[in-house]
């Protein structure tokens, strides 16, 4: 069981916005890592989600999650095979200067098997569309050791200005 | 015009960069959000006919009007 977090490298976004925030080089001296990210969109309306690979590959994720807004649906359904569709996080129209939440855990990402992933988040939109809160479990059926990881958008241009990300490696001893 | 810059945190060294992207990963950034908002407009007209069905269904069994078997399957769990 993982005991021991170690914050491996933070970023925030800057003046200079961006569709995509990369760590890499990612050491593999820890068991698991763990991603946390608050971020917002630029996107027009309603809501944008955060994609997310490893090792810049668009293939070989699986999984499954459960949607619930705050209008009373609730949606069950697969991730694409080209990327984790993780996190709904908020976009322009929304609440001016909240950002949307998420954390995302990967175990075993350095083993030569294939790496498993669970990630929760959400956002709101009281100001013109529901809430959502997805929470999904998946895997990536890879066996190469995870060295970077990617975070892009899946509507938007720009992560804004403020949008932070943290990635820790976890130690189980 | 620039193509939209990356922004890379390397995790061993701490050194952050901003770096334009190709216009590989330019094209593919656009080719994967055009199949995003297919991919939704096609889920927002499959929600949008389960709720018409939905409202037919509740308004003939108020009315004593028979369901159709597709109305009636709304209404099942």
């Amino acid at each position: 069981m993982a005991n021991t977090y170690y914050l491996l490298q933070s970023t925030t976004v800057g003046a200079t916005t961006t569709p995509t925030i990369e760590f890499t080089a990612i050491p593999s001296t820890y068991t698991d890592l763990k991603l946390v990210l608050s971020a917002r969109s630029n996107y027009a309306t309603v809501v944008d989600a955060v994609n997310v690979t490893f090792n810049n590959s668009t293939s070989g994720y699986a999984g499954n999650f459960i949607q619930v807004s705050s209008d009373n649906s609730v949606v069950g359904a697969t991730v694409g095979a080209s990327a984790i569709q993780a996190f709904m996080i908020d976009v322009a129209d929304c609440t001016a200067n909240v950002f949307g939440t998420g954390e995302m855990y990967i175990s075993g990402y350095a083993l030569s098997t294939y790496k498993g992933i669970s990630a929760e988040g959400g956002m709101e939109n009281q100001a013109n569309a529901p809430a959502y809160k997805r929470c999904l479990s998946g895997f990536w059926s890879n066996t190469a050791a995870i060295t970077s990881i990617q975070l892009s958008l899946a509507l938007g241009t720009s992560f804004v200005q403020y949008t932070t990300a943290y990635l820790y490696g976890v130690k189980n001893a | 015009m620039p193509n939209p810059t990356r922004l890379e945190v390397n995790c061993t060294t701490g050194i952050e960069s901003i770096i334009e992207m190709t216009d590989a990963e330019v094209a593919q950034m656009e080719s994967d959000r055009a199949a995003y908002l297919a991919h939704m407009a096609e889920e927002d007209a499959a929600k949008a006919a389960k709720d018409a069905l939905k409202a037919s269904a509740r308004a003939k069994l108020v009315s004593g009007t028979p369901l159709t078997e597709e109305e009636a399957a709304t209404l099942v769990i």
